[in-house]
Order: C-alpha cells, then structure tokens, then sequence
C-alpha cells in the first residue's frame, strides 16, 4: 500500500492519542504475528478514530458496523504492514478505503431505503426560529455525498486534494469545487 | 457579491491561489464587504472542522470483531492499554468493570444499540460535549458533572413502566394526528415507535437476566428516554 504522507493536523491528532511508538511497534508485530490481545489493544487505540471517520463519511446509522469492517479488514492485512509508514497512517488509509468501498455499496441502496432514523433526525435537526444554529455534525449529514466525502478528507481529516482525487478517482479541480461547495452550504448553516 | 472572487475564496484559504490571483482577490476584498464576509464565514466552518472531537465508538464492537476473525474469547476489557500511555484528551466515560458482559447481554445490548442506533451516545456529545469538556473530564472530572445530556447516562434509571406508558401516549397522538400528516411522516413515526418498543423489551429481559446491572441499566435508561424525547419532539413539530 502507498504511503500516505499525514497531514498535520490529523498528525497532531494522533500525537495526543498516541501510545508509545514502542508499545503500537510491539502491538502492531505481534498482532501481525497473530496475538489477539495485541490486536485488541491496537483497536482500543483506534477504533474511536475510525468510527468518527466512518460516521463523517458515511452517516453515523453505519458507524458501528463499519469499524468492526475496517478492524477486520486490518486483521486480514496487518502482515502487508512494512513499517514504511506509521502504522496509525497506514490504518487510516485502510480504513478509508473500506469506507469508500462500503459507500459505492450504499450508494446502490440509498435511493430505495430511505433509513427511518435519517427522516427523523431531519425533522429534529430542521433550524426554527429559536434553535437557528445547527451542529456542524448534523449540518455535514445533510451535504451531497461527493462534497462530503471531499470535506471530511480535507478539512477534517486533513487530507491533501492530490490524495483525496487518487482516492475518489476524480481530478484536483473537481475537488477543489467539491470542498468549496461544501464549505458554501454549511456556512448557511453555522450562520442562519 | 461576484462570483468569480466567490469560487476562489475557499482556495484563497487554502493557499492554493497563484500569487497573482492572490493579489486580485485581495484587491476585490478590500472594496466588498460581502466577499470579506463570506470569507470569514468559510473560514469558521474549515476551523470547526479542523476542531471535531470524535464522538465515542459504542463499546461493544470488539465481540462482533472477534467472533469475525476467530478470537470470539479475547475481550478487548482485558488488554486495556496501560493508564500510564492513554491519551489524555480522549473521553472517557466511567467503566462499569464489576460485572462480564455474556453473550445473552450483548446480543441484547446490540440489538438495543442496532434498534436505537449509535446515534445516541453521538447525540449526547454533539449536543454539546465539546473540546471544553472534554478537557473537564481529561482533568478528572466526572461526566455526571458536566450538565450535558451525556449525564444522564450515568443518571437515569430504566423504567419500563414508565417507558410503555409514554409509548402508548406517542401512539395516542399518533391516531389522533393521523389525518393531519403525511403517510411518511407517519410510516417514519410508526418505525421508530416499534423500534423503541423492541428496545425495551429486550431491556427488560437482559436486566431480567442481571439485575443487579446498573452499567446496563443506566445505557437502557439513557438510550431509550433519549428516543423518546426525540418522539416526542419529532410529534410536537409536526403539530399533533
């Protein structure tokens, strides 16, 4: 797998979670070598993490299921990790890409099960005129799935536009158009 | 406001203009105030972003995991990473270690969680546990402090008595609004009613099964009051 060169802010993000380079080294060796528990640490480590990427991307309806996806799928890989890049690094790029894997899925079903909890936390979240400001949580649910994708990655994640294009298979420009689109919407929101 | 400075503004922010288009904009900036507006406007929302806090991850995905690669005995209660190394800004709510979660809670709990989604943990945090409080509880305090709905996880008490009751007020309504709202909105209602209703019953039998539970007790008592709550705010906005 490509090194994914970390952006600052997710590095910083990680560097107040982070275990000891030794003890994740340890984990991440044993774990490959098949030690559950070492894995299981390795989870606890990350899994907040991934589930707060899986719930950007994806809705938060799909969280849950998608960590244990993404932990599984680290399992099946962990001897592919050379060590050419930090293994939080090399994580969260598996993760994303299960996430996009998962999403193109989702993609197929969205239009014909509109998800119950979804409608209702429309109705909940809709801006009256006392409650004028909305989360930037729930605000982000709301924006076209292109945009979102592309402002989790770059304004959350700190991902880099050259990354997010090879990863979502579109051009810089398109991205660039994405994210400001995003950041247009929910401005209307965080200002209403 | 002109567009052609418009689209340029997030790039702007990123540094990704060339100097000069970076020198047009600004010359643009200075004589339009809706631009310099705009502007700061995305620049809150990329700052925010930049800010999330993680909502919490449920606690009990490790099984489904395990089971799935073949380590159904491992618990990942037991390999916690040692408290010396855990990070210091990541919340962490009071751990309820004096009872073992056995496979009829916790296909009981996931239900609970599947029916009620994860969202309502997410929706405690989103409503206000922020990077101020996480600091409060990195510097020792207790979430019961806070004055969040994140409290009342640790507070509340299940009540399944009290549950059915205002299950059966919510359908009361419903009959009674039934002409009024859209067969959606009606059909959305009706789901999640069910879906509560399932949740406590199936609370009901896992506390049955421990009742000395309080860990489980308060998670049911937060999660479904919580639905409730969003019902029946749900039914007041629609007018019924």
């Amino acid at each position: 797998m490509a090194a994914c060169t970390m952006p600052v802010a997710t590095t910083l993000k990680l560097g107040t979670r982070a275990l000891s380079p030794t003890l994740v080294t340890s984990d991440v060796a044993l774990a490959a070598r098949g030690d559950a528990q070492a894995f299981a640490r390795l989870y606890e480590e990350h899994k907040h993490r991934v589930h707060g990427l899986a719930g950007r991307m994806l809705g938060w309806e799909h969280a849950a299921e998608t960590v244990q996806d993404v932990f599984v799928r680290v399992w099946q890989k962990l001897d592919t990790f050379r060590g050419e890049a930090q293994f939080s690094t090399w994580l969260h790029r598996l993760a994303v890409n299960v996430i996009l894997s998962k999403r193109a899925a989702l993609g197929k079903q969205r239009a014909r099960f509109l998800d119950a909890e979804d409608v209702l936390d429309r109705i909940e979240t809709r801006p009256s005129g006392r409650e004028g400001m909305m989360d930037l949580e729930g605000a982000m649910q709301h924006l076209p799935d292109g945009a979102r994708m592309v402002f989790v990655l770059h304004d959350v994640e700190g991902y880099r536009h050259e990354e997010i294009a090879a990863l979502l298979g579109i051009t810089t420009g398109t991205t660039k158009a994405q994210l400001h689109r995003a950041r247009m919407i929910l401005r209307k929101h965080l200002t209403r | 406001m002109t567009d052609q400075f418009t689209d340029q503004l997030s790039q702007y922010l990123d540094g990704d203009l060339s100097p000069r288009a970076i020198a047009a904009l600004e010359q643009h900036l200075n004589g339009c105030e809706e631009c310099r507006v705009t502007l700061d406007e995305l620049r809150l929302v990329k700052e925010r972003a930049h800010s999330l806090v993680d909502p919490l991850a449920p606690d009990d995905l490790w099984a489904g995991i395990a089971s799935r690669i073949g380590t159904a005995g491992t618990t990942s209660d037991d390999v916690t990473a040692p408290a010396a190394t855990l990070p210091p800004n990541v919340i962490q709510l009071p751990r309820h270690r004096s009872f073992t979660w056995h496979m009829p809670q916790l296909v009981a709990a996931g239900l609970v969680v599947f029916a009620l989604g994860a969202g309502a943990l997410f929706f405690a945090f989103q409503q206000g546990v922020r990077r101020g409080a996480v600091d409060q509880v990195a510097q020792g305090e207790s979430l019961g402090t806070l004055g969040t709905p994140a409290a009342s996880v640790q507070l509340a008490s299940f009540d399944a008595v009290k549950v059915d009751g205002e299950i059966a007020d919510l359908r009361t309504a419903l009959e009674r609004g039934r002409d009024k709202l859209d067969p959606r909105t009606i059909t959305v209602l009706e789901k999640n009613l069910l879906l509560i209703q399932q949740a406590t019953t199936e609370a009901k039998r896992a506390l049955a099964a421990d009742p000395a539970n309080q860990g489980l007790e308060n998670y049911f008592a937060a999660t479904v009051q919580r639905k409730l709550d969003l019902m029946k705010r749900a039914t007041a906005m629609a007018g019924i």
